[in-house]
Formats: structure tokens, C-alpha cells, sequence
């Protein structure tokens, strides 16, 4: 296999993403399995896909259920809070210090307060790129009962959707997601999803996997140290188009 | 046969390019009981074959699979059963393949002989420290990588490719981009995120020196 078919046809982040076809992907491992620069590329393109996706689960599940307030400016009143803590908190730490030992700490100091409003700033900017995708942003409870399931009115312009799932997920390290149609059928999956705190788990869904109207059934289930897979919350929507 | 032999070449930059041997004179040399040459095929393959194990097998599971997978591999190249040494890399691939088949089909039979009525959860160890800091890295990471994106565009591109799973044929037709300047955006975000990731792991190692200065 060449470096130039591996680059025209994105073959890293295919694997990566697990979307490439299963005579290839034997070839590629092949390849990769000997070759240090794809193994290379294979890592970073999975740690920054990972990066992304705990940042945008985490930034989605920090949302609080209240109508009145939009998801994003309650996020980024969050987030400057947050930030002017920091400053008040170095600002102290700095005053309480010796000057020998002030002079010392400073530079480092001063570094972790950039990359702090580096990190800020990429929030936000991931906030405004949510915003600008059209994300709809939904906050699930368990199915307890004969509950009725949470109705969800998908715009027809929503580029995304967001899921933010509600119950105790402190149990196990991992979970997994099976979103499921009416007739039983698998529309979703996703493994290995980490909570975002104790209690939540946030989820992100492509415009198509909620393009059709109907009932739905969202299960999630904890995997054990053995990787066996244990029921831990069930969740039902019905879609409805907008 | 002494000890491992390591080619070498000295580059015009003054940099060491390490040669590595072929694979066929891997196994030529563990069939001649070089165990020097057991341990350097391990180092070798070691990072491509968990990568290949951590695409389908679950967390819990990894380990194993990858420890039985060199042991067989070890024991097939020993006992001569490499046809083709040049392709050593696809026969690792295909022993780790058939090892995780295995491990599935074991793991579903004991499940389907356990009580199904019992459905008790079974507590697994949180993550280690180690996995929230590197979880925690890869998050501050990705952010800044996004904020370093040079336009909305490109944003756009990484959020819908690695987040939402959107095809990249129909990111280019939204985006109007090609497909060329779709593979550029990836590539600069890998590339920007590998800095930032030396550029951490070099403060870090500052900040260690610093601290023992003190």
C-alpha cells in the first residue's frame, strides 16, 4: 500500500472512525503494522477525535435544564465565571508568595493562565461552531414506569443533535449508547462513552439518524471490567418532525 | 547468534536513521533461536497490533488478546509455520484477528450460559488516574486545536467529520470545498495537535527540572 493512496482516500481517519470497508482495512492494517509514520498518524488522529468528542459530550451534558436561559449563554456565563475565579485565585496565590519565590513562579504562572484562556477561547469558539451547526439540544430522563416518552421536535434545519442523558452513571468506567427505531432496528450505537459527570451522559447525533418521525428507544448500558455489557438506563423519545 | 543487530546510518542533519531489519531476517533469525530477535519483533509490532486490537475489542479485553497474540505468534514463527516471512506483518494482523473472533465467540457463549434473570450489574474500577489525565489532555488539546483553526470553515470541518461522523463527500458539497483542501484541514489538525502535545510534554518535563533545582 502507498502513502499517496493512504492520503487521497483519508485512510487514517477511515480507520479511525471505523468506516472503512473490510478488504481494505486488512490491507491497511498490513500496512500500518510496519510502518511507524501511519502508526503515528493513526494515534493523533484518534486522540484529537477523542478530544473532540469528550470536549463537545462534556460542554453538551454541562447544560442545566431551565427553558427560559439558551444552552450557550449558560455556558459561556459558565465559563467566564469560571475564568474570573482563576484570576482572582492566581492573583492570591501570587500576592501571598515571597518576592524571591513570586519572581521564580511567575513565568509559570503567567504560562498556565494563557493556555487556561487558549482553552477558554476554544470553548467558546466550540460553543459558537454548535450554534452555527444548528445543534438542538435535548436533556432525556430514564424511562421509570409507564412514563411517556419524551417528545422531541427535530428542526428540519438542525445539523446536529445533542442528547443530554440523565441518571446515575457512576457505576461503571465506560457505557455504551443503542438508539433503536420503532421496529427494533439499530439506527445508532456508540461504545465507550465516558460520562461527563456523575449523573450525565452527553451525546451527539448526525442530522440523519433522527430524520425519521417515530418512536425511539435509547438504551444504555455499562461495561464491565470483563467487557460484558450491563443494562444501567433506558430512555424513550418520540420524534416528530418540524 | 550475539546480540541484536541494529543497522544504523548517519544523516546530512547529523540525525541517526536507525535501519530496521527485514522482517523475513526477523524470523530466519527467531527460527535460529535468537531470543534477542523474539524481543525486538515485540517492540516492533507492539504499538500496531494494540491499535488493531483497541479498533474492535473492548476495553476489559485488550490486554489479554494482545498478550496471547504474541505469544502465538511467537510460538507459530518457532515451530516454522510463517509461509511468506516477508508478509509478517499481515500473518501478526491475521493471528490478532482470529484471537479477537475467538475471544468474541467465548465471550458470547458464556454470557448465553449465565442466567439471563440475573441481571445484578457487575462494578468495574473507575479509570485510573492516568486515564482521566490523559483523557483530560486530550480535551484541552482538541480545544486548542480548534482554536487554532484559521476559519470558521475549517472548524466546521473538524466538528462534523470527527464529532458528528459526517461523510466527507457531503461536508465538501456543503462547505464547497475540494477534496484536497478537506485533506489539508485534517492534516494541519493532526499536525497542530502533535505540537501542542510535545509542547505540553516538554513543559512538563521543564516544570519536573525546575522542581528538582528547587
Amino acid at each position: 500500500m502507498e502513502h499517496a493512496q493512504i492520503e487521497e482516500h483519508n485512510l487514517i481517519d477511515r480507520y479511525v472512525r471505523g468506516t472503512m470497508p473490510v478488504e481494505l482495512r486488512a490491507d491497511f492494517e498490513e500496512h500500518f503494522l510496519d510502518c511507524p509514520e501511519c502508526l503515528e498518524q493513526l494515534k493523533l488522529a484518534s486522540a484529537l477525535r477523542d478530544g473532540l468528542r469528550l470536549s463537545a459530550a462534556e460542554l453538551a451534558a454541562s447544560a442545566a435544564p431551565r427553558p427560559d436561559v439558551s444552552f450557550f449563554a449558560r455556558l459561556r456565563s459558565s465559563f467566564d465565571w469560571r475564568w474570573a475565579v482563576a484570576i482572582a485565585a492566581a492573583c492570591l496565590v501570587l500576592a501571598s508568595m515571597p518576592t524571591l519565590v513570586l519572581f521564580n513562579r511567575l513565568g509559570s504562572v503567567t504560562k498556565e493562565l494563557s493556555s487556561n484562556r487558549t482553552a477558554l477561547s476554544a470553548a467558546k469558539k466550540m460553543i459558537e461552531g454548535m450554534e452555527h451547526a444548528g445543534a438542538a439540544v435535548y436533556i432525556l430522563s430514564p424511562v421509570r414506569g409507564e412514563a411517556a416518552p419524551a417528545r422531541i421536535a427535530v428542526p428540519a434545519s438542525s445539523a446536529l443533535t445533542v442528547l443530554t442523558l440523565e441518571s446515575d452513571f457512576t457505576r461503571y468506567a465506560t457505557y455504551r449508547a443503542t438508539l433503536r427505531n420503532d421496529r427494533g432496528q439499530i439506527v445508532w450505537q456508540q461504545d465507550q462513552i465516558h460520562p461527563s459527570s456523575p449523573d450525565a451522559i452527553g451525546i451527539v447525533l448526525a442530522p440523519s439518524v433522527l430524520a425519521v418521525p417515530g418512536a425511539y428507544r435509547l438504551v444504555v448500558d455499562g461495561e464491565d471490567a470483563q467487557g460484558r455489557y450491563a443494562l444501567a438506563a433506558t430512555f424513550s423519545l418520540t420524534v416528530s418532525a418540524q | 547468534m550475539g546480540a541484536p543487530l541494529l543497522l544504523g546510518g548517519l544523516h546530512s542533519t547529523g540525525r541517526m536513521e536507525i535501519i530496521r531489519a527485514s522482517p523475513a531476517d526477523l524470523v530466519r533469525r527467531i527460527l535460529d533461536g535468537d531470543k534477542s530477535a523474539e524481543d525486538e519483533l515485540v517492540e516492533r509490532y507492539a504499538n500496531g497490533v494494540r491499535m488493531v486490537i483497541c479498533q474492535s475489542a473492548s476495553s476489559g479485553s485488550i490486554d489479554d488478546i494482545y498478550q496471547e497474540t504474541f505469544c502465538l505468534v511467537l510460538q507459530k514463527i518457532r515451530r516454522g509455520e510463517v509461509r511468506e516471512p516477508e508478509r509478517l506483518s499481515g500473518f501478526i494482523v491475521s493471528v490478532a484477528r482470529n484471537l479477537m473472533i475467538d475471544h468474541f465467540r467465548r465471550t458470547s457463549r458464556q454470557q448465553a450460559r449465565e442466567d439471563p434473570v440475573d441481571t445484578t450489574p457487575l462494578y468495574s474500577p473507575e479509570p485510573s488516574q492516568l486515564d482521566r489525565l490523559l483523557q483530560e489532555q486530550r480535551k484541552l488539546l482538541a480545544r486548542r486545536v480548534l482554536a487554532a483553526m484559521p476559519s470558521e470553515r475549517d472548524r466546521t470541518v473538524l466538528f462534523r467529520f470527527y464529532i458528528t461522523d459526517d461523510d466527507k463527500e457531503r461536508i465538501c458539497e456543503d462547505l464547497g470545498l475540494s477534496s484536497l483542501h478537506f485533506n489539508q484541514v485534517l492534516f494541519r489538525a493532526r499536525e497542530r495537535f502533535r505540537i501542542l502535545l510535545e509542547e505540553m510534554n516538554n513543559e512538563k518535563n521543564e516544570k519536573k527540572s525546575l522542581r528538582r533545582m528547587e
